[in-house]
């Protein structure tokens, strides 16, 4: 197979990450060649890896799969999965240094292989299938179900369905920052805190003495 | 190399070693250079604000350098974990911000039982209290005074407590409930509004750092100021080699990673901080005629005796809400029931219990702390609603031996993008750790299961631990023979050459190490200060009992 380029020309696994970082000045792939590219762009690729339609038909029945649609949440095919698989696969040509360690070629052919056969599946063919992955322990099977988890849980539309849908999940609203949840924390009440001196002692400095190594249990 | 230039005081690494002593050094009108490889991570940078924050947490702000990969790491080989960052404030930008102490045990475990390389150090607790004192002012810590099971610290300040929520209420009821010590948590998370810093509003995720300020790293409490004292801060700056000569060390040689140019700095003082691997890695990478072994290390210690801490991860999930994603992820509480050795459980050193906050749904769905991924198709929805924010994780850390054979090397192939060799760790779980740890989660599980959990599951004995405590590789110690640095930080070798950071620590205690390293810091700023004259006449390393004091 011909070495394949990127289109600065660079041989692939040389080239820096796309992620919009700015380059270090040290020669990429110069001593040792290790660790020389940018921050990875914090949202994933600017300009995401555009899939086909019949491959974003697959990819949105994966999340389907992964996620079973159910009448109180949003659907996991609709809600930008195919955009967030294409912040966070790295593009043909650059390395694949980053979680979930995805690279456009191996992730499309795992689409096309499962191809429309897949798109038109019954659910419980789909779910035959994805286990099929699963047991043959494939790469793809836990990049597709990261992606699907980290993508479906990140919507902002999820974060709503899960402070409607789960008690425990009620105050939650995605992001930490700006608003925290100082305004809804729980502070010490005086009682417990009163009691928090009840247990407890140490040792001082010179109370320190040879314990009983004839105690120990363990061999090596 | 054409030139050079010349300054008092050299320091290498911008974390809390080297942050910590130019902070007490900044207003002497020395002139000081500090030397750190990385950049400022700035605010925007960070993942805070951003719908996708937590697979970030798996990216640029992955803990370890070899899975972040970004241009100021470096690689660290063997069967490892290391959890590092390179950057102006060192790893404390993405620390928990856990604040205790050791006890005054911790300082005399090689009389309490000496196994392995485990010695006393060259100094008490009550050596090291004042600093403490001091160096919590300047981070700006929170917690509450009178915890009985450490002695009195009434001199420092505290802001006010973080708030426990569901989750640290109920540890807290499980620990009272059997008759447990537990406190609320130190945290270097601040509740008041500091200069440039923002009051912790409850966000959780510091494990990637604050934005605001509001966790204390050198970052924010220590650089602005000793920048604008005129402490000379070169970032993108990589230490290549210390230069020594004469038994001295005399300066470094540094790359300018903006221009790949090279620079020599000649000091009259080098302090060395740029942590447990760093800092071996570094005196190792400068062997030179004279210091064949590399530098400091005529006895062959530097990089030996490395200690992680051994740990496990506890989660327990409850039919009730615990909201563990609300809240600074420093600890809101924890149990030093089983801190000392009790000879009865058939193994020395004990383990602290330390609750610590969640994630966010991504987190949960994912497999929380011990890979308890949720189930894919038809069962994930009734998982997820079971599961998430239902959750409680514990971490039980326990103190490690000091071994020899653990150790940190350099790799005889691999090397950072400047050519330098990576470090290579060598790290054995020792039995004793194994046994003190499998009990720990037992009785972890016997609190959350005392207040209702439903389910458990647990790590086990981690391996390789999660490498967050890198400690021990040019310990401090009683005399030439058994350590790197007499009780100042001075290596024995050479004596204005020091190491202030975690490789300084003779033994692990149980607790998070950063106030120590920070009270460490403090405390070799100060003795600089006032030896200054003296140190730099030294031609030989004075004993412990030689030195002069404060």
């Amino acid at each position: 197979m011909n070495a394949v380029h990127t289109e600065s020309g660079a041989p692939v696994g040389e080239a820096p990450a796309p992620w919009g970082a700015p380059e270090a000045t040290v020669e990429p792939g110069k001593g040792g060649g290790y660790f020389e590219t940018g921050r990875p762009r914090l949202g994933g690729l600017e300009k995401p890896v555009q899939f086909s339609e019949p491959r974003q038909a697959v990819i949105k029945a994966l999340a389907d799969t992964i996620i079973p649609p159910h009448p109180d949440w949003p659907d996991a095919s609709e809600t930008d999965i195919v955009a967030f698989c294409g912040r966070y696969i790295t593009p043909t040509g650059y390395r694949n240094k980053h979680f979930p360690w995805a690279d456009e070629d191996s992730f499309v052919a795992a689409l096309d292989k499962l191809g429309q056969a897949f798109v038109d599946a019954s659910p419980s063919d789909r779910a035959t299938a994805v286990e099929a992955l699963e047991k043959a322990e494939d790469p793809f099977f836990e990049q597709i179900r990261a992606l699907v988890y980290y993508g479906y849980y990140s919507r902002p539309e999820v974060v709503l369905a899960i402070r409607r849908n789960v008690p425990a999940g009620k105050d939650y609203h995605g992001p930490p920052l700006p608003y925290g949840y100082i305004q809804s924390l729980e502070p010490w009440d005086d009682t417990t805190l009163a009691q928090a001196n009840e247990n407890g002692s140490y040792l001082e400095t010179d109370q320190v003495e040879r314990v009983d190594l004839s105690k120990l249990t363990w061999t090596k | 190399m054409a030139s050079y230039e010349e300054v008092d005081v050299l320091i290498i690494g911008a974390g809390p070693g080297g942050a910590g002593v130019a902070y007490e050094l900044k207003d002497t009108g020395a002139k000081i250079v500090c030397l750190e490889q990385g950049p400022w991570v700035t605010a925007p940078e960070h993942p805070h604000y951003h719908d996708e924050w937590e697979i970030e947490k798996q990216r640029g702000w992955a803990y370890d350098p070899n899975v972040r990969q970004l241009p100021e790491d470096y690689p660290v080989t063997g069967t490892t974990t290391p959890y590092m960052m390179n950057n102006v404030g060192g790893s404390t930008v993405h620390y928990a911000g856990h604040w205790p102490r050791y006890k005054p045990v911790d300082f005399r475990k090689g009389t309490e039982h000496g196994l392995e390389g485990t010695i006393d150090w060259p100094i008490s607790y009550e050596d090291l209290a004042p600093f403490y004192d001091r160096n919590d002012e300047i981070y700006g810590i929170s917690g509450l005074i009178g915890d009985p099971s450490y002695p009195d610290r009434k001199n420092a300040q505290r802001d006010p407590m973080v708030l426990p929520g569901k989750l640290g209420l109920k540890y807290a009821k499980a620990s009272r409930d059997l008759g447990w010590h537990w406190w609320p948590s130190d945290n270097a998370v601040i509740t008041r509004p500091r200069e440039n810093r923002e009051a912790d509003v409850g966000m959780g995720n510091e494990l990637s750092g604050s934005p605001t300020g509001s966790l204390s790293t050198p970052a924010h409490a220590h650089w602005p100021y000793n920048v604008r004292a005129g402490v000379d801060l070169r970032t993108m700056a990589r230490v290549e080699t210390i230069t020594a000569e004469g038994g001295k060390a005399t300066g470094a040689v540094y790359i300018d990673r903006n221009t790949g140019n090279r620079h020599e700095i000649r000091a009259k003082i080098v302090v060395l901080a740029a942590n447990g691997i760093g800092s071996p890695r570094m005196l190792l990478a400068s062997a030179q005629k004279g210091h064949e072994n590399g530098l400091a290390n005529s006895n062959g210690l530097v990089g030996k005796y490395l200690m992680h801490h051994v740990f496990a991860f506890c989660d327990s999930w409850f039919d009730e809400p615990v909201e563990g994603f609300k809240g600074s992820f420093g600890s809101p509480m924890y149990s030093h029931e089983f801190y000392h050795t009790d000879m009865d459980r058939g193994f020395v050193n004990g383990f602290g219990m330390q609750v610590a906050r969640s994630f966010g749904p991504s987190y949960a769905a994912m497999g929380t702390h011990t890979g308890y991924t949720a189930p894919w198709g038809n069962e994930h929805r009734d998982f997820f609603s079971n599961h998430f924010a239902n959750h409680l994780m514990v971490f039980m850390f326990g103190e490690d031996l000091p071994v020899e054979t653990n150790a940190v090397t350099l790799d005889p192939t691999v090397t950072d993008s400047d050519g330098i060799p990576a470090a290579h760790v060598n790290y054995e779980l020792h039995p004793n750790d194994i046994a003190l740890a499998k009990y720990g989660i037992e009785k972890i599980f016997e609190a959350t299961r005392a207040v209702g959990a439903v389910e458990t599951n647990d790590t086990g004995v981690l391996y390789p631990p999660p490498a967050w405590h890198l400690m021990g590789t040019c310990r401090m110690g009683n005399n030439p023979q058994d350590s790197v640095l007499n009780k100042w930080c001075q290596t024995w070798d050479l004596p204005n050459l020091f190491v202030v950071d975690g490789s300084t620590l003779t033994t692990g205690g149980a607790v998070n190490p950063t106030s120590t390293i920070g009270a460490l810091a403090v405390r070799a700023g100060e003795y600089i200060k006032r030896n200054y004259d003296h140190i730099t006449t030294q031609k030989t390393t004075p004993s412990n009992a030689d030195a002069p004091d404060m």
